[in-house]
């Protein structure tokens, strides 16, 4: 296993010295069901390829790439949904990495994730305040539970009536707020945010965004974003992780990544976004 | 001579009696003209788009209205007329490409299908039509493509097959779906990039149904923002985004976008004040429709 300090080919130094999570030659590969053979184990893709990285406390950082660039499976092995074939990850010092079994299960409190498609990671046959009070009973937090369930909802800008409802009775911002009321009702110390803002509608997306910056502002969360949207991640968060192919291609704060990208994928992504605003140059220059 | 497509006062309902969802839309497109249709969700963009198709559901109707493709009348001819003239100087480029092509079906004879159908071409000059189309969309090896089933191509290279068989029957109309939201950002400006390029060579108008501020900017020239089923704003694009001659909605959609070169200015919600307007105004507008439909 690769023991080397994390390189740091972009923002190295502006990193605080005591990060949240570091990660250490992070890899991940898995079966190759399109390739399986009749008999035998089929063959492994890898689809992380030996990350290195740290995300500090107290921040939102960015984790951008195109489809199949590995961000999501970043995402789920960040919070352990995923067990990484090799390498590190240091959760406030602590090697979670290979974790399992009870040491896991006291871990998933401080580990939430925020989905991306609400319809599909709510079930539809709860009501709002049985899903966020899962969780909380799952994590032995029962004492004043409909107190935090109700915590929860308003810090999540819900009404406390919506505890009644049916996901399908809410909008599509609403449903996200209740993916977000959930994962903050255990108090998590990170949360992964994996395309959360994608299916949303101009509007709404804004007010998301807006919700996110005030909670990590007022609760202290560190949290991970996950984005295909160059201009939100601009926006919300402070440090970035450029992905391609599994792997970083760039690394740093993120106004400095972006004003001057050192590396020609990222200023590829850059050039591709479409401003709102009229320039007939745009379609013509290639990218 | 009056514009290609006008849209005049179409007011579409849901059947027996329902609400409606496009409330007297009136719009015209010019030949060679790209039209931008933005709005939220639910604001009846690819419903107007589905009623000029003629691919209305059967759970709503129209209720009143003219749609002129050409100068005739498509809600007042008879169906089968209807759907030749529509089959014959329209067609679509939809947004997800894996729903659009039938996944147990070649390529080739998806592209070919329009032309010896619609337009009683021979299979023979149908296919060398379709192998020059994917040409044109700069598909490297056409010949592959066309054999190729769906699951064969990646997204960007599935939604050029789309837009080659879209152009392939030389429609003089061409509704566009959202066709870019799919798709990342480096792949959606060589899609945008090749519309536009397709566009100005065969001289086509186009419908651009879309959501996001930024491509409207890139690809139109003159753009109408709905709300709730209802057209707010039509103007130039140039006048929309230089601030200029628009809407409190449509600034206010311009302003909840995300901005990649002015992170701090961007992503204000749309404020309450302006859809309290609006919907004020629905409502009136919803009260007098409704005092003279009174059943």
């Amino acid at each position: 296993m690769p023991r080397s300090p994390p390189t740091m080919p972009r923002g190295g130094p502006d990193m605080p010295p005591d990060p949240l999570i570091e990660v250490r030659g992070l890899r991940l590969s898995l079966p190759d069901l399109n390739a399986k053979p009749l008999f035998g184990a089929p063959p492994r893709i890898e689809i992380l390829k030996g990350l290195d990285f740290a995300i500090p406390r107290g921040t939102i950082t960015g984790i951008v790439g195109e489809s199949g660039s590995g961000k999501s499976t970043l995402g789920r092995c960040l919070v352990r949904l995923y067990r990484p074939t090799a390498g590190e990850i240091l959760f406030d010092g602590q090697d979670i990495a290979g974790l399992e079994g009870l040491g896991l299960a006291r871990l998933r409190r401080d580990l939430q994730m925020i989905f991306q498609d609400p319809m599909s990671s709510l079930n539809p046959r709860h009501r709002i305040g049985r899903i966020i009070r899962g969780p909380l009973q799952v994590n032995g937090l029962t004492d004043d539970l409909e107190t935090r369930v109700s915590d929860a909802l308003r810090h999540a800008q819900l009404p406390t009536t919506a505890a009644a409802r049916y996901p399908h009775q809410l909008s599509g911002g609403q449903r996200q707020r209740v993916g977000i009321a959930r994962a903050i009702a255990l108090a998590p110390r990170f949360i992964v945010a994996d395309e959360i803002v994608s299916g949303l509608d101009v509007s709404t997306q804004a007010q998301i965004i807006t919700l996110l910056e005030r909670l990590v502002a007022e609760m202290g969360l560190t949290m991970a974003f996950i984005s295909h949207d160059l201009s939100v991640i601009r926006r919300l968060c402070s440090h970035v992780i450029v992905l391609q192919g599994g792997e970083i291609v760039e690394q740093g704060e993120t106004a400095a990544i972006f004003e001057v990208p050192a590396h020609p994928y990222t200023r590829t992504l850059r050039d591709a976004i479409p401003l709102p605003e009229i320039d007939e140059t745009w379609l013509a220059v290639s990218g | 001579m009056s514009a290609f497509l006008e849209i005049e006062g179409l007011t579409v309902r849901l059947a027996r009696g329902g609400p409606r969802l496009l409330r007297d839309v009136s719009l015209s497109v010019e030949r060679q003209e790209v039209h931008g249709l933005v709005g939220e969700s639910g604001a009846g963009k690819s419903m107007i788009g589905k009623a000029i198709a003629g691919l209305l559901p059967r759970a709503v109707e129209v209720t009143a209205g003219a749609i002129r493709l050409d100068g005739a009348d498509l809600l007042a001819m008879r169906p089968a007329a209807r759907r030749r003239l529509i089959g014959a100087k329209t067609a679509i480029i939809p947004q997800d490409p894996l729903t659009a092509l039938n996944p147990c079906r070649r390529i080739g004879g998806q592209i070919t299908d329009r032309l010896i159908r619609t337009l009683g071409w021979d299979a023979g000059r149908a296919t060398t039509r379709a192998r020059e189309m994917l040409d044109e969309v700069h598909i490297r090896e056409p010949e592959r493509v066309l054999r190729a089933y769906p699951h064969e191509l990646s997204g960007g290279m599935r939604q050029r097959v789309l837009i080659a068989a879209a152009f392939a029957a030389e429609p003089e109309l061409i509704i566009a779906d959202e066709p870019t939201t799919a798709l990342d950002v480096t792949v959606q400006k060589q899609i945008l990039r090749l519309i536009a390029e397709m566009q100005d060579r065969h001289h086509t108008a186009m419908l651009f149904v879309t959501h996001d501020m930024g491509v409207v900017a890139k690809i139109c020239q003159n753009v109408s923002v709905l709300y709730a089923g209802k057209v707010m704003h039509t103007g130039s694009a140039r006048a929309l985004f230089s601030g200029a001659a628009t809407h409190p909605y449509a600034e206010a959609l311009i302003a909840a976008t995300p901005r990649f070169d002015r992170p701090e200015e961007s992503l204000l919600p749309v404020p309450a004040e302006v859809t309290e307007a609006l919907d004020a105004e629905i409502a009136a507008d919803d009260a007098a429709w409704g005092a003279g439909h009174a059943a």
